[in-house]
């Protein structure tokens, strides 16, 4: 393991950080010298000081091992989400130590769920800043450095290999070098439009760019108290509902649409199955909300169902209403959809559509065995037969993903947190979405915990981030060896 | 990039960092100097007009008393004086105070206050000693009790504005706390990057040279990067190849 080389990387994702907060300065000088200015100002230097340190001495590499791509990606994740910290530590206001680590892992994990009880009191520096990081937390701090990086080849394929989980590696019908380039170019594609379209829309032109960072990343942090329900505008909350979904669809099939490829969007199972749970699991929502009368009409009980489906399953976690009002069985659904989630390669968290189709695969590949003891049955994805490693590891993440949750859940309610709460916060922290129900529903916020929950829902964030498999490794010492 | 550029940038770096948290911590110490200056001074402020609103207004009811009981005509200019001086300190107050709303009980009070002193002068009639103590005290304690309120809000306030003290004095020391770890992780790292590229390979060619000057060994030092070490030795192996030649 060459712990240079490995400083070198995480320096330049360091680097690339501290250009958005030079940016966020920007906002907040341009906004009369907030009192956010000073804070980013020197967030920025620091944080630059400690990028560029590595590159004065560590040449740069052509060659990158699987384990030092591992710990360059990880690395890179634990210290972006430490950087992000010092803009919210030198600014003070609501932040201490535990609030400020948890706001900055829940921007870059693109979690979005909030430690401030008054997000409407930070200055628009401050804002901004919060929105870049789900903007460079979505697209992975470290696949984004890539682009800038001078290395080519063997290098790119390796720390990819690590950011990107298998099943979505496998879906990348491209060299390596161009999956960097069409992630870039949806991602900026899909924040530019949804800028244009919110601002159309009625959203002023600062909400329109945070909106679309929160969006495109699956984020979900909001410039307000109340979310999206601040706009009660019905165009702004179909254009973000739009932009949910396509940004839990795989980014590849996203470009391979729209540039006219045959394995498009509609040609994908897994794209198939999202976008039908989005559908079936919506309108199962409003009819339960509409015969329950928690809306008068099935119309408006409908804008509030789909709107909460795409934005749980998306894993963007944005609000237009108090889902702890909603009734048991919509309260179940969008618990569903929260752990299902997006599809692989793109910016959402959680379970992802693909292992929720495969499992479902396996399951009846299972029945089907038991019927025919002697038949020879393969699981096939998108016509394609899938390795057995492959469908193990799937099916072993899932099992992982829930015993997580389950111990996660043990752990908060002895630390008194109620059941409802613990449960769904695990849920959601793991799944990267952001609001859950009881004392997190989607109007609440995680202000009032103790900062051993906090930072207790922080590490289950990262875990989710990273796959799982990908931090836990990095504490195996054996692994090291 | 040579060596000595790389050694001196890496101090540099570290000198950049502890001026520019300086630089932050002197504005944010000095800003904060400031507001508690600010603090205290219209602390004081408050509490020296409401203290001559008070007087003024004492003087007023002192006069008015010798009026309407003592019937003694010649008080009148007294209570001229003294209502003039509470309204010079009042207009103070106004021009002085940020939130206007603070005043707001004061003037209306004082409008009761000169409406009833009006009609009574208005009247050129010495009014009876029940108009003064059940009409006309009323209104003065009215007035008295709003200058009063209006010092105890100032004190209140000084609640809020300790809070803000407190939470600017903490941006003034964060810079530095923040500052002197990022510092402890650049130490650390330049340690650590200062033996693997230049005390390592130095011990490696000492040790190498050692082992060919007393046993012989071949000198066979592994280095990679194209600085001054490397290129010592590559002269060392040249020197050793031309030892060897002659």
């Amino acid at each position: 393991m060459r712990f240079n080389v490995i400083l070198r990387y995480v320096g330049m994702v360091i680097l690339l950080n501290a250009v958005f907060m030079f940016l966020s300065a920007g906002i907040s000088y341009m906004n009369h010298m907030d009192t956010a200015f000073y804070p980013l100002l020197l967030s920025g230097v620091l944080t630059s000081v400690l990028g560029i340190f590595p590159l004065i001495f560590v040449e740069k590499s052509d060659q990158i091992y699987t384990k030092e791509g591992y710990v360059i990606v990880t690395g890179a994740w634990l210290v972006a989400c430490l950087v992000g910290t010092f803009p919210y530590l030198l600014w003070g206001g609501e932040f201490d130590l535990s609030t400020a680590w948890f706001e900055s892992v829940s921007g870059y994990t693109t979690t979005g769920a909030t430690a401030l009880s008054d997000v409407e009191a930070l200055p628009r520096g401050m804002l901004f800043w919060r929105a870049s990081t789900h903007w460079l937390g979505g697209v992975g701090v470290v696949m984004f450095a890539l682009v800038v990086l001078p290395t080519l080849g063997r290098t790119k394929m390796t720390l990819s290999s690590v950011e990107l989980s298998v099943l979505a590696k496998d879906n990348y019908k491209y060299r390596a070098q161009k999956i960097v380039h069409i992630l870039l170019f949806v991602y900026v594609g899909i924040t530019f439009v949804e800028t244009i379209l919110l601002k159309i829309a009625g959203t002023t032109w600062f909400d329109a760019v945070t909106t679309s960072f929160s969006t495109v990343a699956t984020g979900g942090f909001s410039n307000y108290n109340s979310s999206i329900a601040h706009y009660n505008n019905i165009w702004i909350e179909m254009i973000i509902i739009f932009f949910m979904v396509l940004s839990g669809l795989h980014f590849g099939l996203i470009y391979a649409t729209f540039s006219g490829k045959s394995n498009n969007i509609f040609r994908s199972e897994v794209a198939r199955f999202y976008l039908y749970s989005i559908l079936i699991g919506g309108f199962a929502i409003a009819i339960s909300l509409w015969t329950s009368g928690t809306y008068p009409s099935l119309l408006s009980s409908m804008r509030y169902a789909y709107f909460q489906a795409a934005a749980l399953i998306s894993t963007t976690g944005f609000a237009t209403a108090d889902t702890n009002l909603w009734t048991s069985f919509a309260i179940i659904v969008l618990i569903w959809l929260m752990m299902q989630c997006g599809c692989a390669g793109s910016t959402s968290g959680g379970i992802k559509s693909d292992r929720v189709w495969l499992a479902m695969k396996v399951l009846r590949a299972r029945i089907l065995q038991q019927q025919h003891p002697n038949a020879i049955i393969r699981i096939k994805l998108n016509n394609v037969m899938q390795d057995n490693a492959l469908v193990n590891f799937a099916m072993l993440f899932i099992v992982a993903y829930l015993v997580l949750i389950l111990v996660g859940t043990i752990i908060v309610t002895a630390a008194g947190v109620d059941l409802m709460t613990g449960f769904s916060l695990i849920t959601t922290c793991i799944g990267n979405v952001g609001p859950g129900f009881g004392s997190v529903g989607s109007m609440d916020n995680y202000a009032h915990f103790s900062p051993f929950v906090k930072s207790f829902s922080t590490l289950f964030m990262l875990l989710g981030r990273l796959e799982i498999f990908g931090l836990i490794q990095l504490f195996l010492i054996k692994w090291w060896k | 990039m040579g060596m000595r550029k790389k050694i001196m940038l890496g101090f540099l770096s570290l000198a950049l960092l502890l001026f520019f948290s300086g630089m932050v911590s002197l504005f944010e110490l000095n800003r904060l100097s400031t507001q508690t200056n600010n603090l205290l001074a219209s602390s004081s402020r408050n509490m020296e007009l409401s203290r001559r609103m008070l007087d003024a207004v004492q003087e007023q009811n002192t006069a008015l008393l010798q009026m309407v009981v003592f019937e003694q005509a010649g008080y009148d200019s007294s209570f001229v004086a003294a209502r003039r001086a509470f309204d010079k300190t009042l207009a103070e107050a106004t021009v002085t105070i940020r939130d206007l709303s603070e005043l707001d009980s004061i003037y209306l009070a004082r409008e009761h206050y000169n409406e009833i002193v009006n009609n009574f002068f208005d009247q050129h009639v010495l009014t009876d000693v029940d108009w003064f103590v059940n009409v006309y005290k009323t209104s003065y304690y009215q007035l008295t009790s709003a200058i009063k309120n209006y010092m105890t809000l100032s004190q209140n306030s000084l609640g809020t504005k300790a809070t803000q003290l407190k939470n600017n004095a903490y941006r003034a020391i964060m810079p530095g706390i923040l500052t002197l770890c990022v510092s402890i992780i650049i130490v650390i790292m330049f340690y650590f990057l200062l033996n693997l590229y230049y005390t390592d390979p130095i011990l490696k060619i000492t040790k190498g040279l050692q082992d060919y000057l007393t046993s012989r060994i071949p000198f066979n030092v592994k280095m990679e990067g194209k600085d001054e070490i490397f290129k010592l030795k590559e002269y060392i192996e040249k020197l050793i190849f031309l030892v060897k030649s002659k």
